[in-house]
């Protein structure tokens, strides 16, 4: 039963409902009543504003509106759609909501448009989805505050309108013996046609207006006063006022609706752009860097990113994407510890932004913005700003995910290859074993004490097989040690023959009646290497020249000095190795296909290639001038 | 019959070398401990100690303390392949000599024949002695090559020197430097190195392939003698 109740706890189970979210006084009551709701049966819930293709008549209580809602724990969501209602539903299908809640709305201005207010197509439209209309408690009158809100025009615009309005006044003095005054209405209407260009409705509306008087104060007759004598004249006015006002009003909807298309075009194009910029993004540090040209450029702000590490706690030392430019201590990382602590978002009303990124139940680290004009986003800055960091939480989440995977084939791929090692050095101690075991006991029960011969024989073969173990332990000891990364260079400057000689000394027996011919340049020839494992790569390479060629082939190491580095070649005449064989040569447990008749575990030439790689050298086969094998050693004379 | 202290604490380890060691006319005194060796190297004076690196109970370095502390018996220590800094070291703090598992007898009783040599050291007067391609006549102090007489600056005669005493026995860099230049110059491994590829050019018949003066990687110097 606990464990129900557990569940039943978890924010969410509840279901979800979704409150649509306006900048009116109503939508704070919408807000209250949802969070209430939503906490009493456990649900989560959204707020949710779409941006229709009128501006919001008081961006500043949408703004308020918006915040409340985030501060009482809703996801927010803004979107600009011109179809609000379709746009809602569409959402509320999305996000499976159990219910929308919406504001009542009076038909208000919107039978006028010849339009349903967004209340009736939501109810029309919701289909089985549960739709709750409240009326709200105190509800500012939605149109009116929405009309009053629009009368109020920027002076700039109506200072334009006015001079527009003279000049055409002017011109039509001009004109009028040439055109008659009935024309110069037309040059007025022309201007108000032209005035949405340049300036807002209220603007265009006004210059309609003032058009309309002075036209009738001006020119038509009788002049200078407001009275009209002909009927046709007070038509042709009637006419005249209500073209101007329709054409004013329909053209400054029509630019409206364009800026809008254009701000929700631009919008996109960069969101597209920065998703795709992100998804070809690699690694953290390139995303981070995306992320903070990006909002640098469309928000002007500044980015800095801290990451969780591997302890769970977020490494402050590391800024992230910090920009060039960005004056230290404009973004602190207390204020991003303690967004990270809290898990919230936090807001100076400054300019400063901290959202934590990643999922709420897994935040992998905390994004600070700040914008450059010390100034609070705006709702729209905000949104964009949610929006941009969700997609830079979406790749460093990937990342991350990426860099696990990696590591789980890692340890996938080490789990193979001891198996794989297992297998194979079980196989390979197990040959030198028998040998040793069937010689020895021959030798012990004494079936073989009157054939010397044979004795010396099983005796030889018994001392090979013991070689063999020991180099198959010791190359066992130095795999691990390099597979482990233990293995690190000791150099000290020594001369190639000095090595050379010790390889040599200690492969004696293997290499007795073999043709070595070494170049006189490795006598005074220099490098800077450890000499315990750079003897122990002559000691394989020499050893493998003596076990898969010939004996009467022979071995030439040759030694060039380049101003840098320093090439050392193992040439021999003998069968070499097929061409497309050559590149795994280097390759772990990799025996070549003419091998099979020799002992080795395929560990001698991988651990050559580890040695001279942890001493920032490179080795290579390639098959010889005469057809045998040269492996080439390229090592940096300094490490 | 010598006696030789075995300090190993692999029987199986014990039983070779006594096999071995009691073969070539030595007498072999066992110690699995090395607590136990040094009780029985008090009460039986052996002449020499071969001492394993891994033992249970001690620190080799310990051991081999006490043991130069109480004389200056030669001390051959038996280690594995990858301990080169630690061998340097002992060598440093005065074993003898060193071999590495796994290895020959015949390899073992070599360097025993030599560190037991060594407590007496060699008198090369009245002789000439051939080393690589040279023939040094100790006496006058002249090297030939091939019936031609080969100038040795005053450095590479002390060094030859030095190798000569020491034949077959393995010369940590340290303890070369010390006796040629003294104890401040000790850590000039630059020099020496230079000094001896000098000299390998004038005693090697193939200075490219050193097989007189060989290097021991890590560890030091030895002069190959033929025994």
């Amino acid at each position: 039963m606990d464990g129900k109740n557990d569940v039943s706890n978890e924010p969410g189970h509840g279901g979800c409902y979704l409150v649509a979210v306006s900048g009116s006084g109503n939508s704070e009551y919408l807000i209250h009543w949802t969070s209430a709701i939503a906490r009493r049966l456990n649900a989560s819930w959204t707020a949710l504003h779409v941006q229709g293709t009128i501006p919001d008549a008081d961006p500043e209580a949408l703004e308020r509106n918006l915040e409340l809602a985030r501060s009482l724990g809703a996801d927010v969501f803004s979107l600009p759609d011109d179809e609000v209602a379709a746009s809602i539903i569409r959402y509320a299908r999305i996000k499976k909501a159990t219910a929308l809640v919406i504001g009542k709305t009076g038909n208000g201005n919107a039978a006028f448009r010849g339009k349903r207010s967004v209340m009736d197509a939501i109810l029309r439209e919701s289909g089985d989805l549960d739709v709750i209309v409240l009326r709200g408690k105190n509800p500012v009158p939605h149109r009116r505050r929405l009309a009053v809100a629009r009368i109020v025009a920027r002076p700039r615009d109506l200072i334009i309108a006015f001079l527009a309005v003279l000049g055409v006044t002017l011109l039509g003095f001009l004109a009028q013996p040439a055109l008659g005054y009935r024309s110069v209405s037309i040059l007025y209407l022309l201007v108000i046609i032209c005035l949405p260009f340049a300036c807002g409705r209220t603007a265009v509306i006004a210059g309609a207006v003032l058009s309309a008087l002075l036209w009738n104060y001006l020119f038509v007759p009788p002049k200078f006063t407001f009275g009209i004598d002909s009927l046709e004249d007070l038509l042709m006015f009637t006419a005249f006022f209500l073209a101007a006002f329709m054409g004013g009003f329909l053209t400054s909807r029509v630019r409206e609706k364009e800026a809008a298309l254009a701000l929700r075009e631009r919008r996109t194009a960069l969101l597209y752009g920065f998703t795709r910029a992100l998804t070809r993004g690699r690694g953290i540090e390139e995303i981070v860097a995306l992320g903070s040209v990006y909002i640098g450029e469309y928000l002007g702000a500044d980015i800095a990113i801290w990451m969780k590490n591997d302890n769970g706690k977020l490494d402050l030392d590391r800024v992230l994407g910090a920009a060039e430019g960005t004056p230290p201590g404009v973004l602190p990382g207390a204020l991003a510890q303690t967004c990270f602590a809290a898990n919230e978002v936090i807001e100076n009303g400054e300019g400063l932004l901290y959202l934590p990124l990643g999922a709420p139940d897994s935040v992998i680290g905390v994004i600070g913005v700040a914008g450059r004009d010390g100034k609070a986003f705006s709702g729209e800055g905000r949104e964009l700003v949610s929006t941009l960091t969700g997609n830079i939480a979406l790749a460093l989440e990937r990342e991350l995910l990426a860099a696990s995977n990696e590591a789980h084939k890692l340890v996938d791929e080490s789990a193979r290859l001891s198996r794989v090692l297992l297998n194979h050095v079980s196989h390979e101690l197990r040959t030198p074993l028998t040998t040793i075991k069937g010689s020895v006991s021959g030798l012990v029960d004494g079936s073989v004490d009157d054939d010397p011969e044979l004795r010396s024989a099983l005796l030889a073969e018994t001392l090979k097989a013991a070689d063999t173990l020991n180099t198959l332990v010791e190359n066992l000891l130095s795999m691990s040690r390099l597979e482990t990364g233990s293995l690190r260079p000791r150099p000290e400057r020594t001369y190639v023959a000095e090595l050379l000689g010790a390889a040599q000394a200690s492969l004696a027996s293997e290499l007795s009646g073999r043709d070595l011919q070494l170049d006189p340049v490795c006598a005074d020839a220099e490098f800077e290497v450890d000499p315990v494992l750079m003897v122990q790569v002559f000691r394989n390479l020499i050893r493998n020249y003596a076990a898969y060629t010939p004996s009467d082939s022979r071995l030439t190491i040759e030694a060039r000095i380049e101003e840098d580095s320093i090439h050392l070649r193992f040439s021999d005449n003998g069968p070499g190795v097929p061409e497309r064989e050559l590149a795994s040569l280097f390759d772990t447990f990799y025996r070549g296909s003419n091998s099979t008749s020799h002992q080795g575990c395929g560990l001698g030439l991988s651990i050559c290639r580890g040695i001279v790689e942890a001493h920032g050298g490179t080795i290579n086969a390639r098959t010889a001038d005469g057809g045998g094998l040269t492996v080439t050693v390229i090592l940096p004379r300094k490490p | 019959m010598t006696p030789i202290l075995v300090v190993d604490d692999e029987i199986q380890i014990r039983r070779l070398l006594r096999l071995c060691l009691e073969k070539n006319e030595f007498a072999v005194i066992e110690a699995a401990t090395g607590a136990e060796g040094l009780s029985l190297f008090s009460g039986a004076k052996p002449e020499l100690v071969i001492l394993d690196l891994g033992l249970p109970d001690m620190d080799g370095r310990q051991l081999l303390h006490e043991i130069r502390a109480r004389g200056d018996t030669p001390v051959i220590v038996l280690s594995v392949r990858d301990a080169e800094a630690e061998i340097m070291d002992l060598l440093d703090s005065g074993a003898d000599d060193y071999l590495t598992k796994p290895f020959g007898t015949g390899e073992l009783i070599a360097r025993i024949r030599v560190a037991l040599r060594h407590r007496t050291p060699p008198s090369f007067s009245g002789c000439t002695v051939r080393v690589g391609a040279l023939d040094v006549d100790m006496d006058t102090r002249e090297a030939f090559r091939d019936g031609a007489e080969e100038k040795l600056t005053p450095t590479e005669w002390s060094l030859l020197l030095i190798f000569l005493r020491s034949a077959g026995k393995i010369m940590t860099r340290k303890q070369i430097l010390r006796e040629v230049w003294g104890p401040a110059m000790e850590e000039e491994y630059n020099n020496l190195r230079v000094y001896i590829n000098q000299l390998r050019k004038k005693i090697e018949v193939d200075p490219s392939v050193p097989s007189v003066l060989l290097t021991e990687p890590g560890v030091g110097y030895r002069l190959k003698v033929q025994l």
